[in-house]
């Protein structure tokens, strides 16, 4: 079903939203849906909870749309709110963050520079990673995070956050590893 | 730790990642904001207004309806002042009932002291009037005499022609009129007198003559105050020796 955007601004379209216009909503449901479910997908490895939690994000931004100032931008509203509705639905289900604040030496890090991947290969890759590590290193490389926000959202501390970071970059360059010897049989 | 080039690249393509929902996943939202628009909220915000409402009606029937019964008795007393006493007129007692106004009741003892001052200014009467009396409670006492007796000359005299009118038709008709017969009709005026002072036209009680009444009953003679303390006086002498007897 499509839906004939009769509304010239965004913003005009957000206010008929937030005073209960069903259609309204729809048209913004309609253009933000697909990321929004991308960046849920993100945190939740099955696709069908993914959904449930964009469903039930989607529900708390059109019930406190009025409290939306106008002064950043409406995706990033969105996506904060999709953000904090996946870490809860982790959190649910027995999501943890173990804090660890003694942080691993560092070893010599593997530099890949370019891939050729599709984003299904990079998102199996993600989804590989464990749940504590996988909310911090999508938070903190996807989403753009810093570690004290990130120990906000996850109630953890910063140093919990980068130890968490580190040991998801390890994985990361593990199965990489693994990848490229398979691919191209090198190693 | 900052972000390596790889973590760029893998931001740059999963940000640019788009699922398409399944077809139901809207009509589960529109269901889930149907189901949460609670008419409570806005019938509570009704029943608000509703209520502020009534009690806004209720209260501003209280008050028109206890101003109502205040107007009624609005009552405007003045004491009369020395010069008034001195030219032997009533103290006035003025009722004045008006709407919208609230019962002014002039304190006599600012007005017995305004009648004081003024008096000191005036030299010819000021002496007349230190004769007659030279504190407060004096000039009290003649303002209540005033008030109770000479507010009624003219009712007294009538009061006195129609016994005297009724004494002379009983000699007319019996040829001889008892003392009893005389003693009876004096008292059925005094009694008619003291009605007439006390009940206004419409009925109600003159507070200020009901209590001039009372206080007159209420004052002692000074024998009578000597008898008292002789008595009390005794009755401690007795108890006393019985006490030591004992």
């Amino acid at each position: 079903m499509k839906i004939i955007p009769f509304y010239k601004s965004e913003k005009q379209l957000i206010k008929k939203s937030a005073s209960g216009n069903r259609d309204a909503q729809r048209c913004l449901y309609e253009k933000y849906a697909p990321k929004m479910l991308g960046v849920c997908r993100r945190y939740i490895k099955d696709l069908q909870f993914a959904e449930d939690v964009m469903v039930s994000g989607f529900v708390k931004v059109f019930k406190h749309l009025e409290t939306f100032r106008h002064e950043g931008s409406f995706e990033g509203w969105i996506r904060q709110i999709m953000v904090r509705e996946s870490i809860s639905y982790l959190r649910k289900n027995q999501f943890v963050v173990y804090d660890e604040t003694v942080m691993e030496k560092i070893r010599p890090q593997t530099t890949i520079n370019s891939f050729d991947w599709d984003t299904e290969h990079i998102q199996s890759l993600i989804d590989s990673l464990p749940d504590g590590y996988r909310a911090v290193f999508v938070l903190y490389a996807i989403e753009g995070y810093k570690h004290q926000e990130i120990g906000e959202i996850l109630d953890i501390t910063e140093s919990t956050s980068k130890s968490q970071l580190f040991k998801a970059r390890r994985i990361l360059q593990e199965q990489l590893k693994q990848q490229n010897s398979i691919g191209y049989g090198t190693e | 730790m900052g972000r390596n080039k790889f973590e760029k690249q893998l931001k740059e393509q999963l940000q640019g990642r788009e699922i398409k929902p399944s077809e139901g996943a809207w009509e589960r939202i529109s269901q889930q904001l149907e189901e949460s628009k609670t008419p409570k909220a806005k019938n509570f915000k009704w029943y608000g207004i509703a209520a502020g409402f009534i009690g806004l009606i209720f209260i501003s029937g209280l008050y028109l309806t206890t101003r109502g019964l205040s107007t009624d008795n609005d009552t405007q007393i003045t004491n009369v002042k020395k010069d008034s006493i001195l030219s032997n007129t009533t103290p006035e007692i003025i009722y004045e009932p008006k709407i919208g106004e609230e019962r002014v009741i002039v304190d006599s003892k600012v007005q017995e002291e305004e009648s004081i001052q003024s008096r000191n200014n005036q030299n010819m009467d000021s002496a007349k009037m230190d004769g007659l009396a030279s504190s407060k409670e004096e000039i009290r006492k003649v303002e209540k005499t005033s008030v109770q007796w000479n507010t009624s000359e003219e009712l007294i005299d009538t009061k006195i022609a129609e016994v005297v009118a009724q004494v002379a038709l009983l000699e007319h008709e019996n040829s001889t009129v008892t003392d009893a017969e005389i003693d009876s009709l004096l008292r059925g005026a005094q009694r008619q007198l003291l009605e007439d002072k006390i009940f206004r036209n419409d009925r109600s009680v003159d507070a200020m003559a009901l209590l001039a009444d009372v206080e007159h009953e209420l004052d002692t003679s000074f024998r009578d105050q000597i008898f008292d303390a002789l008595k009390d006086g005794f009755l401690k002498v007795r108890t006393a020796v019985a006490d030591r007897n004992k």
